[in-house]
């Protein structure tokens, strides 16, 4: 061969090489896992097989190795990550299987889904993992996750609350156990509020329930304290989002109808002018990031903080005000307020070993036995009936304050392929208007046409 | 240098005698006799080829497997519908391409965009003067001046009455890191010549003041986003409480469209600026001082002295600080990512977010492909252009 044909040859033959091999990379791993066959598998698996089994675990909420090493009492749990940690822990220590669960991680709940979709396409995914509500169905349509029958293994999915039983369905399958719910809230601070003249005998906030009210209250707590309403997340952030989807589901509509889109609908418009009317009376800000709006609130700079369940625990055992907590006020015609969840799924592996699958199984429904432990360490809603309605459930701080929350007025937004992309084709719109001062109805109609083209 | 060459060349250095080149040519001789026998003119190249596949090896390979390789499947991916997760992989031709930068209704306007357009008219007439000069046009201007009318062309297309561009936000995207890389390049570049000029020579402290500029470059991307995003925030933000004492109101610079990408600008200035210092101090270094010397004699002020000394002599170092720069600022990411998420709106969405969006949040990966290689060649046609026109030697 001539010298000089080496690398031209070399380099056609390592480019074809490649290319070919990238033909066959990836994933392709779902191949009958979420079949009856397989869930009849999962369910024969025996006690005997189960021993000494150990699984992998991926799973948002951070790293707090330092502080619960070791740790299995539950009430030593004081976030979301010791919560979660020392439940893993306790279950490794006590599962009369012998089943060993080791964590792949923790990340934040924004960065987590780029580690747990790299494990999938290099077809390595965690025995277990979390996902919200919402992300459920691009993985069940892609056969990612394997379905079984609740009822079969135990779990009382009979008890879920009635938007968390079919938070967890795809295609009428069960795909993962629900762990929690999680909404946004009034954080109070009482004494701002009461010195607008908004908190009655009982020491409760008196709350709008119409737009009427609400901007009397916006008047009110400016012209008498001088600060604004509410703090909300506007930059960088999604509590506005937030609320203006609340203001939309209080009204009955939705963003996604029948699974075309809607977002250029009376009922959006009337929420993002509502908002509006808010912000030009100075009643809300859009100046304030996540963290921004919390630092505002805690200085005392405003009577309501928009934020999570997650905060709460926080807040009361540290805020240096009066505070309570309410249900996110009704303020069109019906009570609905936006929610996502945790829920625990079980990626298809390549193995397809079933007895895995049973101990993944046996650690989520052990998670959903203590979802009352990770409710009352974190501020989240316990999925269960059971656990909301229980004697001891509203002995935790404030619990008692989003019963209705937490039973009937939580709102998951709608379950179609790629909701992220969806939401964040809606939220950028939203933005130009609240940021760039675009016009309300073109920002509602390019909405509708982008989110119409993704739909497609 | 075969023998007879090393006869030539010591003939011509030592012409003066006859005794000499006697010697030399015995000397030669012997140099000749203690070598080893040769190899045939192809054995010989056969050899080297093998030794130098042998030293480039080590980096061939990785070269091929971490570059090479994701190009090229990038190249095909861009022609593929495929899914990130699932096992859709569907050949689609150009629709990829298409998505990327067409849409409905794209109609041919004279008056769209059209100040810029002018001003691409204007850069093709700069380019036309030398040739029309000179009465020579070279390739490059040719292919410069169908490159521009290219361009020209290009930015009078747009959607019409009802029309819509496919991925608007690519577009945004586009146009926003060009505006990033147009303004941050040369800032942090000349910036970093600037500090390197002022800390030049063996003033005191001179080093610290490298490393402590330097410093920041070292850190990771999150640590200097929230550096920056703490220093700027209106609420409790140091900046806030220095400019608040003087009466001027807290700024919420990520908050606001006008300002965000300012502050990303800020912060990436502050963050790798010192790597540009510490290659401009390294160049500076290697500029003759005799020059410096010759051209006081002449009676060169500072100023004459910069241009007509220190330029000429770190031209290199402007050519490779100016592309690498502008490579970096092409590929602009975490910052944004962090500091803004893209926001407020789309004021801060750069394509490289976009294309991690599109890639790995809505599992697109084959569009995605399509982008990168559209940044790709974006990138590689700055960098040519920046090196045709840095890079020409003007001394010869």
């Amino acid at each position: 061969m001539n010298g000089k044909r080496i690398p031209a040859v070399l380099a056609t033959v390592a480019a074809a090489s490649m290319l070919l091999a990238g033909c066959g990379t990836g994933t392709g791993t779902g191949t009958a896992a979420g079949d009856d066959d397989m869930t009849a598998k999962i369910e024969a698996v025996t006690d005997e097989q189960l021993k000494g089994t150990s699984i992998t675990m991926s799973r948002m909420f951070g790293d707090c190795e330092e502080t619960t090493k070791g740790v299995t009492d539950l009430a030593m749990a004081a976030s979301e990550c010791e919560a979660i940690q020392i439940l893993t822990n306790k279950f490794n220590a006590e599962n009369e299987h012998g089943i060993s669960v080791e964590r792949l991680g923790g990340a934040d709940w924004n960065s987590y889904y780029d580690a747990f979709n790299a494990s999938i396409a290099g077809g390595e995914p965690a025995n277990i993992a979390n996902l919200h509500d919402y992300a459920l169905s691009d993985y069940a349509r892609r056969a990612q996750l394997v379905s079984f029958d609740p009822a079969a293994l135990d779990i009382d999915m009979d008890d879920a609350t009635e938007q968390a039983q079919n938070s967890v369905t795809y295609d009428d399958k069960t795909f993962a156990v629900p762990f929690d719910s999680h909404a946004i809230l009034a954080h109070v601070n009482t004494d701002v509020l009461g010195a607008a003249g908004y908190m009655d005998a009982d020491g409760r906030p008196v709350m709008p329930t119409n737009a009427d009210e609400l901007m009397a209250m916006g008047q009110a707590v400016k012209e008498k304290t001088g600060k604004p309403l509410m703090s909300v997340g506007f930059a960088n952030d999604d509590m506005a989002w937030r609320m203006f989807y609340s203001f939309v589901r209080q009204q009955g509509s939705d963003l996604i109808v029948d699974g075309e889109a809607n977002v250029d609908s009376a009922e959006a418009k009337a929420a993002m002018e509502l908002l509006q009317e808010l912000i030009d009376n100075g009643y809300i800000h859009t100046k304030a990031d996540y963290s921004g709006s919390i630092e505002e609130w805690k200085n005392g700079e405003s009577a309501i903080l928009v934020n999570g369940t997650w905060g709460v625990n926080e807040y009361a055992s540290t805020a240096t005000f009066g505070y309570t907590v309410t249900d996110f006020p009704t303020i069109m015609d019906e009570a609905a307020v936006w929610a996502s969840s945790h829920m625990w799924v079980l990626p298809v592996q390549k193995d397809n070993d079933p007895v895995k699958y049973r101990a993944s199984l046996e650690f989520a429904s052990f998670l959903y036995e203590n979802t009352s432990v990770w409710a009352t360490a974190t501020g989240h809603i316990a999925p269960r009936v059971s656990v909301v309605e229980s004697a001891e459930y509203p002995n935790a701080p404030e619990r008692a304050n989003y019963t209705d929350t937490a039973l009937e007025n939580i709102s998951f937004v709608p379950q179609v392929e790629n909701w992220t992309a969806i939401k964040s084709l809606i939220h950028k719109q939203l933005e130009e208007v609240w940021f760039n001062g675009k016009d309300l109805d073109s920002a509602l109609t390019e909405a509708q046409q982008r989110v119409g083209q993704e739909l497609k | 240098m075969n023998t007879i060459a090393l006869v030539q060349f010591l003939q011509r250095g030592k012409p003066e005698g006859k005794e000499s080149m006697t010697l030399t040519l015995d000397q030669a001789a012997q140099a000749t006799r203690k070598r080893p026998p040769r190899l045939p003119r192809k054995r010989r190249s056969q050899a080297g080829l093998k030794y130098g596949f042998a030293f480039v090896a080590p980096f061939a390979v990785l070269y091929l497997v971490f570059v090479l390789y994701p190009v090229l499947q990038a190249a095909q991916m861009s022609f593929f519908d495929w899914d990130l997760l699932g096992s859709v992989r569907e050949f689609i031709g150009l629709e990829n391409y298409e998505r990327m930068l067409w849409g409905v209704d794209i109609q041919w306007s004279i008056t769209n965009l059209f100040w810029w357009r002018i001003g691409v008219l204007a850069l093709v007439a700069v380019l036309l003067v030398g040739p029309i000069k000179r009465r020579h046009i070279s390739v490059w201007s040719v292919a410069g001046v169908l490159g521009l009318l290219g361009v020209f062309v290009a930015l009078g297309f747009a959607p019409g009455k009802d029309g819509y561009w496919y991925d608007p936000t690519f577009w945004i995207a586009l146009q926003n890191t060009l505006l990033f890389t147009a303004i941050s390049t040369p800032i942090i570049a000349l910036l970093g010549l600037v500090m390197a000029l002022a800390l030049q020579g063996q003033r005191r402290g001179s080093r610290w003041y490298q490393m402590a500029f330097f410093l920041p470059y070292i850190l990771p991307v999150s640590v200097v986003t929230l550096i920056w995003t703490y220093f700027l925030s209106p609420g409790q933000g140091l900046l806030a409480q220095i400019l608040t004492p003087l009466g001027i109101d807290p700024i919420p610079w990520l908050s606001d469209s006008n300002t965000a990408l300012t502050a990303v600008i800020i912060t990436t200035i502050w963050w790798t600026v010192g790597f540009n210092l510490v290659m401009f101090a390294a160049g500076l270094q290697d500029v003759d001082k005799s020059l410096y010397e010759a051209a006081s004699l002449d009676g060169a002020g500072p100023w004459r002295k910069f241009v007509s000394v220190t330029l000429p002599g770190i031209r290199h170092v402007i050519l490779l600080v100016m592309v690498m720069q502008a490579i970096a600022s092409f590929q602009v990411f975490g910052q944004v990512n962090i500091m803004t998420g893209g926001g407020p709106g789309t004021s801060t969405e750069v394509l490289i977010r976009h294309i991690y969006q599109t890639g790995f949040r809505d599992f697109e990966l084959g569009y995605a492909s399509a982008m990168s290689l559209f940044l790709f060649a974006l990138m590689l046609i700055v960098s040519v252009v920046q090196m045709r026109f840095l890079g020409k030697d003007d001394t010869k």
